[in-house]
């Protein structure tokens, strides 16, 4: 469906895409997870046409998107990372106006406007302005906006950034409808467990690079011989975390509150010298739990980094 | 058909701003009422007053000496007072001892009239004479209307125009006021700040990331900038037109017996409004640098073309005044109003129409150099 071969984007002495190569198949929620500045915008930008690549072919569909930008435009659907949307507009113009410049019309624009209203939640605040909506009604019906035409590929850009966690639920369950509908989703998110959730298959990408591509428990087999402690204080003491690291086989030491982070080899079985350390420094501990490999650590161990702050 | 849908919504949006809508019309209408009020007194002195005294005496009353009757009414508006002898002989008496400048004896019989003068008249007497002329020519239109339709003369001497033979000079309802000075003006004025109507169809799509969304859909960037212009046009054309209305029906003020050539001119001073304000939005992708250029650029636009206040017609104003397309369409409009000649209107639409297609020709070209992909 779209195949991208050595595709790179630079601005100025800034590599914002770097020789990026992806097959991503029809029907898929392919998941684009990578920091904030990792080049995902800008990669979605190429696709859809906003950003001309310096290097590499993109084809979407049958078409090359250096020369069959229209057509191309004609079957993808775009729901921006920035709010895009009037606020001296109705939703239902809102929805409208985007639906019309596809050439939508009549009936059929009514009929896909109140469908996709409904879909996403709005039916009641079709009439209503958007100054008037929460912030999640605002994403929705940001979201709203890309679908009214009903394309057959979806580029959505952090479609979850700043709202409530029942709004980005309710977002995450129409990707997973819009997909079982016939979409191809492609997400960008530096949420692993958005990414997690509802991806079929995730890039990696930072710096402009894919890292690592797979499905979720390909990308988590990239660490098995990894493990997390994580250990729950009493209150948040001060905790030594170069001194935790010099423990054999500890990777990485991370605290958050009241809790301490600890990626261990897996090999190595160091969990007495962990407990010693808390114990010796009469830090009263009051849980300690084995965390699953999850995406963030896959990220952490790739590039060394977190994926966002928490 | 996508610059149509874009036209449309921004009219749209437009219409749902009543406050700006109001500032666009509204505020016009009052500065016209403000400054044409509160100058009515320095347009005045520009007006053309006799302020004479005449006597005229007339043996056998018929038409000539009822026409005459009317006329001498027409002349209070150049404070020429007048009154009937009893005989000429005391009308050439008053004449003598210069109570009069002038006596009119009225001849009905030979249809004519006969001027006598005394020794001071000078000037006056010039005068008084072109006005008796120009009296007389008016009176033989009427007998030729009487003769061929008399049915209409009625019509003809109550006309409000009585505008069938001009005498420009001494016609105090050519002569424009203060708010008709105003009118116009200001009319010019308000259509040149629509070019904000324009930069903020570019702006607003831009601040609010919409622009990019309309790019994600099949329009090209030239289709997007028509529509824009298409909508500013309708818009400022529709505010031509309230803003039109009210001044010629509410306020009263004259915009001369050819109201298409003033819309026409008008038109291109729109054309050139929007073009300013969407060319240089679209050329520059800098919000503030817009809205700074055009804040600083049309007031001095307006302040060159006698906007704000009557420019010298000598020195240093009159060289700059060269370079503003509104001076050249107030001068357009003024001569179009007020004379029959038409001597800056083409000047005036070259001064609006060149600059007008150079700015949206490098826009457009700009927009098609600078494809997506």
């Amino acid at each position: 469906m779209i195949r991208i071969e050595e595709l790179s984007k630079r601005f100025a002495d800034v590599t914002a895409v770097n020789n990026v190569s992806l097959f991503i198949e029809k029907g898929t929620i392919y998941g684009l997870l990578g920091p904030n500045g990792a080049g995902k915008t800008t990669l979605i930008n190429i696709l859809c046409g906003l950003l001309p690549p310096t290097g590499g072919k993109v084809t979407i569909g049958n078409y090359d998107i250096r020369k069959n930008i229209h057509q191309i435009k004609e079957i993808i659907g775009v729901i921006p990372q920035d709010m895009a949307i009037y606020e001296d507009l109705s939703a239902y113009d809102n929805v409208k106006f985007f639906a019309s410049l596809y050439g939508v019309r009549g009936q059929e624009l009514k009929e896909s406007v109140m469908n996709v209203l409904e879909f996403t939640g709005l039916k009641d605040a079709a009439k209503k302005y958007p100054r008037t909506f929460s912030g999640g009604m605002k994403r929705r019906l940001n979201i709203a906006c890309g679908l009214a035409h009903n394309p057959e590929i979806i580029f959505m850009d952090e479609p979850t950034v700043g709202i409530d966690p029942q709004s980005r639920n309710h977002i995450l369950e129409s990707v997973k409808k819009l997909n079982k509908q016939g979409c191809t989703v492609i997400y960008t998110t530096h949420y692993m467990e958005e990414a997690e959730s509802i991806c079929s298959k995730i890039a990696i990408i930072d710096h402009g690079k894919i890292i690592a591509e797979g499905t979720n428990e390909e990308l988590k087999s990239l660490i098995k011989d990894k493990s997390r402690f994580i250990v729950s204080m009493k209150t948040d003491y001060p905790v030594d975390t170069e001194k935790l690291s010099r423990i054999q086989g500890v990777l990485h030491v991370e605290t958050l509150g009241n809790k301490v982070f600890i990626d261990n080899d897996r090999g190595v079985n160091n969990l007495t010298q962990i407990i010693s350390y808390f114990i010796g420094n009469e830090i009263p501990v009051n849980n300690l739990e084995l965390d699953v490999p999850n995406l963030e650590m896959v990220f952490l161990t790739l590039t060394g980094r977190k994926l966002r702050d928490h | 058909m996508n610059s149509l849908r874009i036209a449309w919504k921004y009219i749209k949006q437009n219409l749902k701003r009543p406050i700006a809508l109001s500032l666009l019309i509204v505020s016009p209408v009052f500065l016209i009422l403000i400054l044409g009020l509160a100058l009515s007194g320095v347009f005045s002195q520009g007006q053309v007053t006799i302020d004479m005294k005449i006597g005229y005496y007339c043996e056998e009353k018929g038409n000539l000496y009822a026409g005459f009757k009317m006329f001498l009414q027409q002349l209070d508006d150049f404070k020429v007072t007048s009154e009937e002898t009893e005989s000429i002989h005391a009308g050439e008496e008053k004449t003598r001892q210069r109570e009069y400048q002038a006596f009119i004896i009225i001849d009905e019989k030979q249809k004519s009239l006969e001027l006598v003068l005394n020794n001071n008249s000078g000037v006056q007497a010039g005068i008084i004479e072109g006005i008796l002329n120009g009296f007389l020519a008016r009176f033989d239109f009427y007998n030729l209307v009487f003769r061929y339709k008399p049915e209409a003369l009625e019509s003809v001497i109550t006309s409000k125009e009585a505008d069938f033979i001009t005498h420009s000079s001494l016609n105090a309802s050519r002569q424009p006021r203060a708010i008709d000075y105003f009118g116009i003006t200001i009319l010019t004025m308000a259509i040149l700040y629509g070019s904000f109507i324009g930069s903020f169809g570019v702006i607003k799509e831009k601040s609010l990331k919409t622009l990019n969304r309309i790019y994600t859909a099949p329009v090209t960037r030239v289709q997007f900038l028509l529509g824009i212009c298409l909508g500013t046009i309708i818009i400022l054309m529709l505010q031509l037109l309230i803003l039109l209305l009210t001044e010629k029906y509410l306020l009263n003020i004259y915009f001369g017996e050819n109201v298409p050539v003033v819309i026409a001119l008008l038109f291109c001073e729109s054309i050139f409004a929007l073009s300013l304000g969407v060319g240089i939005a679209h050329l520059l992708d800098n919000i503030n640098a817009v809205t700074g250029i055009l804040n600083g650029f049309i007031p001095c636009l307006i302040f060159l073309g006698g906007g704000y206040m009557k420019l010298p017609d000598t020195g240093l104003f009159k060289i700059l005044s060269w370079f503003s397309p509104l001076s050249w369409v107030n001068k357009a409009l003024y001569e179009i109003i007020y004379s029959t000649s038409h001597h800056y209107f083409f000047p005036a639409l070259l001064f609006c129409l060149v600059p007008g297609i150079v700015l949206l020709g490098i826009s457009t070209i700009k927009a098609v150099r600078r494809k997506t992909i």
